[in-house]
């Protein structure tokens, strides 16, 4: 393998693994509810520019990076209290409609809080890479991955091992059906907001060292893991994963082989072919009734 | 000792709106202890709705409900499976796209805690329903109806029903598993379980049941013991056919 396609390889995986995240979160809302949360990229957002402040105003790494985390899952569990239950009548588009405009209010929110200026978060553990040939893998990146792994593996674990895992997807499946057993559906709707704030909010962490952040970053990041929830199949939580993966793959062997200019661009491309020839991605059973 | 005595459920004068429509109108009914009651009606009298407001998933809008003693007019559903509320709702309702198994598991979500029931549980209803064990990997959307309604049953038993809604658990099955379905119903009833079950195939449901109220239009219309309302006359021209 030629070492430019190892190491787009290499970077592919790490960003793709952020998307994995954001597309994760988008895949359980999706899951639970039928709605797709077009706020999901606000909580990448919000949890690395939480940890920049904290950091500059002299919170220690680690109780920065975990106190982040704690913000992003109260934004996720604010937005689900007083954005998405009040409108528990309306219809999902609808819903959908209120996500976009708590994601617009959240990035204004932050423009007044944080200005228009990038910032970046230090590496977890130091900058010396390893070499491979003549490609690199930095700790970040092998951070982002294995954090990755482990997060996605815990959710994998949760949805299939866990009464709690199977009643929020019971919650979706039939939610009258839910109540009559005793399921506090509302709650479980909570639960799954915070849980994909938690995953956006550690993209957001994850990959701040190695993209800059601001307070609009949200927006790119959000289109990203919704193209790969929707590669995956919409509401197949372990699709989106594998969707965020080979969008990253193919974004950067795009940008390596080609020019970096159609980065962006690629993502965009493949979406609207994903949902124009095969709406229900490639991963997804579930998604062939939904869609 | 009192919940001896009284009525396990009592319900006066309980009134159901959906938006304009007036769905239920003053319904005075109620359950002992041990009892199977049923609830006869034609299409859209109500008698879901009835159920529905039982559980607690639909509000109400006048009236209360009273639940081994307790009022629980305005409890939550899943406070009401707590105390042992359990519905086998119309249609089935299964989680489609996950296994029986676990359709089955989760009923027990209330005790979700008490993991020894959740073996125990499960392992009874599989002896009440052996063909649901070589079926327990399947995603239920793929069963049959009459499976589907022993998956609904046993669902609702894991959560260990102190009083089972039934909400007509012979629609749509064939003439030989309606009649499975009312033994299982009827052995149930005679272990000590208390049952409220709605039905349009009042005859076999008055069988098997020891009272039955008639519903129309949101009210209860009749109440007696169901030899009673077998032998009665309008009765048997409005639901049973001759
Ligand atoms: N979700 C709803 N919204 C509006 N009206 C409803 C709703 N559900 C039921 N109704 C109305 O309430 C009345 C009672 O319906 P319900 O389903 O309780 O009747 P039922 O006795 O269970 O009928 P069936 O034998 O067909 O199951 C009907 O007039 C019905 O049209
Ligand atoms: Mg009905």
């Amino acid at each position: 393998m030629s070492d430019v396609l190892l190491q787009s390889l290499i970077t592919g995986v790490t960003i793709g693994s952020a998307y994995a995240l954001v597309g994760l979160g988008f895949a359980i809302i999706f899951n639970v509810s039928d709605v797709v949360n077009f706020a999901q990229g606000e909580f990448v957002m919000v949890g690395a520019m939480s940890a920049v402040s904290l950091l500059a105003v002299g919170v220690p790494f680690a109780v920065a990076l975990f106190l982040a985390l704690v913000i992003a899952v109260c934004i996720g569990l604010i937005l689900e209290k007083f954005a998405i239950e009040p409108a528990k009548s309306a219809t999902v588009v609808s819903t959908i409609i209120i996500t976009i405009g708590a994601s617009i209010f959240l990035r204004g929110l932050a423009l007044l809080i944080w200005g228009k200026d990038f910032h970046s978060l230090p590496a977890f553990s130091g900058e010396t890479p390893i070499h491979i040939g003549s490609a690199t893998l930095t700790p970040q990146s092998m951070w982002v991955m294995g954090v990755t792994a482990v997060l996605v593996f815990l959710v994998h674990q949760f949805f299939n091992r866990t009464i709690t895992g199977k009643a929020l997807l019971a919650c979706s499946a039939n939610p009258i059906a839910a109540s009559l057993i005793g399921i506090p559906v509302k709650r479980m709707m909570l639960f799954a907001y915070g849980l994909s704030a938690l995953l956006g909010g550690a993209a957001g962490l994850l990959i701040a060292p190695i993209a800059f952040t601001s307070y609009d970053a949200g927006m790119m990041l959000g289109l990203k893991g919704f193209a790969a929830a929707i590669l995956g199949g919409l509401g197949n939580p372990m699709g989106a994963v594998a969707g965020g993966v080979v969008l990253g793959v193919l974004e950067s062997l795009g940008a390596g082989l080609i020019s970096s200019g159609y980065k962006d661009a690629i993502a965009f491309i493949i979406l609207l072919l994903v949902l124009f020839f095969k709406p229900q991605g490639f991963f997804g059973k579930a998604g062939e009734e939904r869609v | 000792m009192t919940s001896l005595i009284d009525p396990l459920l009592k319900v006066s004068g309980l009134s159901c709106r959906y938006g304009k429509v007036t769905a239920l109108r003053g319904v005075d009914m109620e359950v002992n202890t041990g009892e199977l009651v049923t609830i006869v009606g034609a299409n859209s009298a109500g008698k879901t709705t009835l159920l529905r407001t039982l559980s607690g998933v639909l509000p109400r809008y006048k009236g209360s409900v009273f639940f081994a003693g307790e009022d629980i007019t305005k409890m939550p559903a899943h406070r009401r499976t707590e105390l042992g509320i359990c519905h086998v709702p119309e249609g089935r309702l299964m989680f489609s796209e996950l296994s029986v198994a676990d359709n089955i598991q989760l009923g027990a979500y209330a005790h979700r805690k008490d993991v020894s029931w959740l073996k125990k549980g499960s392992d009874d209803v599989y002896d009440l329903f052996p063909i649901l064990k070589d079926k327990a990997a399947d995603p239920a959307g793929t069963l049959s109806g009459g499976q589907q309604q022993m998956v609904a049953i046993g669902r609702a038993l894991m959560g260990r029903p102190k009083l089972l809604l039934l909400d007509e658990p012979s629609m749509g099955l064939a003439p030989l598993l309606v009649a499975d379905i009312f033994r299982v119903i009827s052995q149930l009833n005679k272990d000590g379980m208390t049952c409220l079950m709605v039905e349009q195939n009042a005859k076999a449901a008055l069988k098997i049941a020891q009272r039955g109220y008639v519903m129309e239009t949101g009210a209860i219309t009749l109440g007696a013991s169901a030899s009673d309302l077998l032998a009665n006359e309008e009765v048997r021209k409005a639901y049973l056919g001759h």
